[in-house]
């Protein structure tokens, strides 16, 4: 008796854990759900990175945003699409063909990576423009004791010992690298880039003098300069950094290149109905508005730049020419 | 010194809060779900929470947070133990002896030293963050490329320790981890290598579907060939046999002492992370062991020192994001993304500008340390009860929590098929006396060596001198030499000592084995397989 009581117990104990494992279940389909009532059904937010990742860290700041704003009232759940640098998220979007509950979060990687990565074969304009929300300009970082005190500096530098001076970032491809070039080819030299995937790494490579300076996104630096570790010396952007203004742009130091700016937008599905894509437009649009959003966007270094529907994919044509460019300057 | 005891007291203050206490044990229950189970991630537990915790205050928030990632390491032993199914990725280590504990009888104590052994290194980890957060920040930035590709030599060349009846059979194990680990995106240019144009690939091998294939599945098609209907292991009735005896304890003090160290200092820099603490850890304890033959088939050491190492590991980890503003992983990028929504900026002013945020956290730590082993030791006799099921109940058992846990990650397809390929490599491995771990150990480093030596190279524009003109790398260099051009020096030593063992200490070296079918102690299904190979 004791001991079938035990093994019940023990069953009952994985068939729990079965269970629960199985809530961790994203269901895959592609619902259809029912057009009128988008309000009432909870919508998936497809990103392609990780949990933690930038674009997670902002699909998920942003649905909180939404829901405190009561711009929304379901939660809308995060979907990981990790793969592939943005391509596994693009494939994954275009097979939900005309489904009115996924869209996505993208970022200027959904245009490097079709022209870069081996097997991506979906492009941006397969896919729906549904709202362009965000520009952030990057910046570019030192260390406080660095004798660089302007782009300029940097680049004459870099003149001087052409493939010494070393620019941290992330992969090859991503806005900073492709910045990074354009600015070098543009100044008749070249430096090394160092690649490593978490942002962590590229702030401890510049605060150990690894390397030289780094392009990222204002945010990421804003502690370290406080506590008088780092300063921004430049903004890689045309337009200056809300949290730093003083800091001149690439322009301002007399640079002319058409620089590749750090975008984020939505996408939905390549068929999407016009219903929902009015809907969506409509929730971003709102969710801009409120007040949540523009403290969020300050607080972060965000230069909000709402973008609807063609106006939104007309201007992802153009940025694809300028990555298409950047691209080739770069050589890859 | 002075101002973080003051700190650390005021924290307390807080931490007991009924609000504060609840959300601190909230978490590290949920926790230990999430290790317990196979493929619930903890970084896609904690992405989850944010909403919830926002309502909450910033402290409490993150102590609920912090709760689940410290708690998901107590779990993840258990079912690495028990199923030989790594719950969590700093568990995989774990399973090596955790589960040949289990067949010889003893998983009540490889869960019990388990649990304590966690609870002292996550409280010496936590002794470290509170009194040494800053010096040691200043150690992880010091820490660049040559100096991790040292650390990696390091690892990468305990592979040898984790030979079983061949040191070239292991070899050829790790080369082959290594050269899966090089499926996927490079980072540096770009390439895409070995995907076949399949781009479930593009972010290479899945690490669960690997390890559970490996560990998991090859072992139920092994059992599933010698069992019937009874069960597969004798577990002891008495409460008593169920718990770590005084002997246990004593054997695993220093692995505990160690693994703490090691994992805390492997946890605080950036990019390392607690799998690859419990792996070195491990092949410390077994280098440095009296009876290194016994690892790998239930040497309760092997459970202490990997069980230490990730979870002072987890203390460690919160020092760069507290003190730096760097998170080393991605449940800590998680956290980092939390503070700022709380409009908090975690960096090397935190301590000083928000005391009331941070020492409520680290204490809090404290008491999940104590909730934890309070939870988890009654449950010891509990979950060893699951080894009473028949095999032919528990193991198809076993292939759905692994089925169900490795699609749940990315919701692929193509990733149960990984296990399902895994799996019988797993098998013809087992088969012909290939060790599971070396691979696995070279899968997880490979890419971290990879990366730090062509970082190194672009540094020095192609000069090898960088790797011996840096005093860490170098240290670690020497250290590679001593570890590893060591056995046969020790090995003479030993041979002049009295033998433990009727057979001379070098061959019975070479019986050791990690994963390896022939298990001396499971003499009855061994013999019948001994025969059939």
């Amino acid at each position: 008796m004791f001991r079938t009581r035990k093994i019940r117990s023990a069953l009952i104990l994985v068939a729990l854990s079965v269970l629960v494992s199985a809530c961790g279940f994203d269901s895959g389909g592609s619902g259809g759900g029912s057009e009128s009532d988008f309000e009432s059904t909870s919508v998936e937010f497809l990103v392609h990175t990780g949990p933690g990742g930038g674009s997670d860290i902002f699909a998920r700041d942003l649905i909180e945003i939404m829901r405190q704003e009561e711009v929304i009232s379901e939660n809308w759940p995060v979907r990981n699409e990790e793969a592939g640098e943005g391509a596994g998220a693009m494939s994954y979007l275009a097979g939900q063909g005309d489904a009115t509950d996924t869209i996505s979060a993208m970022t200027t990687t959904w245009l490097t990576t079709p022209l870069t990565i081996e097997g991506a074969e979906i492009t941006i304009d397969e896919l729906t423009p549904i709202a362009g929300l965000i520009v952030e300009p990057e910046v570019m970082a030192v260390a406080a004791d660095s004798p660089y005190k302007s782009l300029s500096d940097f680049v004459d530098a870099a003149k001087e010992a052409p493939g010494e001076l070393v620019q941290a970032g992330g992969s090859t491809t991503e806005v900073g690298a492709l910045n990074g070039a354009s600015i070098a080819a543009e100044a008749g030299t070249d430096w090394q880039f160092l690649s490593f995937e978490e942002v962590g790494q590229r702030i401890a490579a510049l605060l150990n003098g690894d390397a030289d300076m780094m392009f990222g996104s204002a945010s990421d630096f804003a502690a370290q300069v406080d506590a008088g570790k780092l300063k921004i010396i430049a903004a890689i952007s045309p337009e200056p950094s809300p949290i730093f203004p003083d800091a001149p742009t690439a322009a301002d130091e007399g640079f002319e290149t058409t620089l590749v700016p750090q975008v984020r937008g939505i996408m939905g599905p390549p068929d999407i109905p016009e219903e929902a894509l009015e809907y969506y437009q409509g929730v971003f649009e709102r969710a801009l508005e409120t007040d949540g959003w523009k403290e969020y966007a300050e607080r972060n270094g965000l230069v909000t730049e709402l973008r609807l529907g063609d106006k939104w994919g007309d201007f992802l044509s153009q940025q694809n020419e300028v990555v298409k460019e950047a691209l080739k300057g770069a050589d890859l | 010194m002075t101002e973080a005891l003051q700190g650390l007291a005021d924290g307390f203050a807080a931490a007991i809060s009924p609000t504060n206490l609840f959300w601190a044990f909230f978490g590290v229950v949920a926790g230990t779900l999430v290790g317990v189970l196979p493929g619930l991630g903890t970084p896609a537990t904690i992405a989850i929470l944010p909403p919830l915790s926002v309502n909450l205050p910033p402290a409490a928030g993150l102590i609920m947070m912090a709760g689940i990632y410290y708690g998901s390491k107590y779990g993840g032993s258990t079912t690495s133990i028990l199923l030989n199914i790594p719950g969590e990725d700093a568990s995989v280590v774990t399973a090596l002896d955790g589960y040949q504990m289990a067949k010889e009888g003893r998983a009540g104590q490889a869960l019990g030293i388990a649990a304590i052994g966690s609870f002292i290194a996550g409280t010496i980890g936590l002794l470290g963050l509170t009194f040494f957060a800053p010096v040691v920040a200043d150690l992880a930035i010091v820490f660049g490329p040559p100096e991790y590709a040292g650390l990696m030599i390091l690892g990468l060349s305990l592979i040898i320790l984790l030979a079983g009846t061949s040191k070239l059979k292991a070899l050829i194990a790790g080369v082959f981890g290594f050269l899966l680990s090089t499926v996927g995106l490079d980072l540096f240019t770009g390439a895409v290598r070995f995907t076949f144009g399949r781009i479930e690939l593009a972010n290479g091998v899945e690490f669960v579907a690997l390890s559970i294939g490996l560990f998991a599945i090859g072992e139920v098609m092994i059992n599933s060939e010698e069992q019937s209907g009874h069960q597969l292991f004798r577990v002891p009735r008495k409460m008593r046999e169920l718990f770590p005896t005084k002997q246990d304890m004593k054997q695993s003090s220093w692995a505990i002492g160690q693994g703490s160290i090691v994992g805390f200092f492997i946890g605080a820099l950036p990019g390392a992370g607690s799998t690859v603490a419990s792996f070195i850890s491990y092949t410390l304890a077994k280098r440095f062991s009296k009876h290194p033959e016994r690892f790998g088939k239930g040497a309760i050491e092997g459970v202490a020192a990997p069980e230490a190492a990730n979870n002072s590991a987890t203390a460690g980890a919160f020092i760069p994001l507290l003190t730096l503003g760097i998170p080393g992983s991605a449940s800590t990028a998680i956290m980092l993304g939390a503070l700022f929504l709380y409009g908090l900026q975690p960096g090397p002013l935190f301590f000083t500008e928000n005391p009331d945020v941070v020492w409520p956290i680290i204490a809090s730590m404290y008491i999940g340390n104590v909730l934890l082993v309070m939870l988890n030791l009654p449950l010891v006799p509990v979950f060893a009860s699951i080894l009473r099921i028949p095999y032919y109940i528990l193991s198809p058992g076993i292939i759905v929590i692994s089925i169900v846990g490795v699609f749940s990650i990315n919701s692929s397809m193509f990733d149960v098929w990984l296990l399902v390929l895994f799996g019988l490599l797993g098998y013809v491995m087992r088969k012909t006396g290939f060790p599971a771990a070396p691979l696995v150990l070279a899968f997880v480093l490979g890419p971290l060596f990879e990366q730090a030596v062509r970082r190194s190279l672009v540094l020095s524009q192609g000069d090898l001198s960088i790797f011996v003109t840096r005093p860490w790398a170098v240290v670690f260099l020497v250290c590679t030499a001593l570890l590893t051009l060591g056995p046969t020096v020790t090995g003479v030593i030993k041979h002049k000592g009295p033998p433990e063992t009727p057979e001379p200490s070098e061959e019975k070296e070479g019986e050791q084995s990690v994963d390896a079918p022939e298990s001396k102690t499971e003499a009855s299904i061994s013999g019948k397989r001994q025969g059939r190979v």
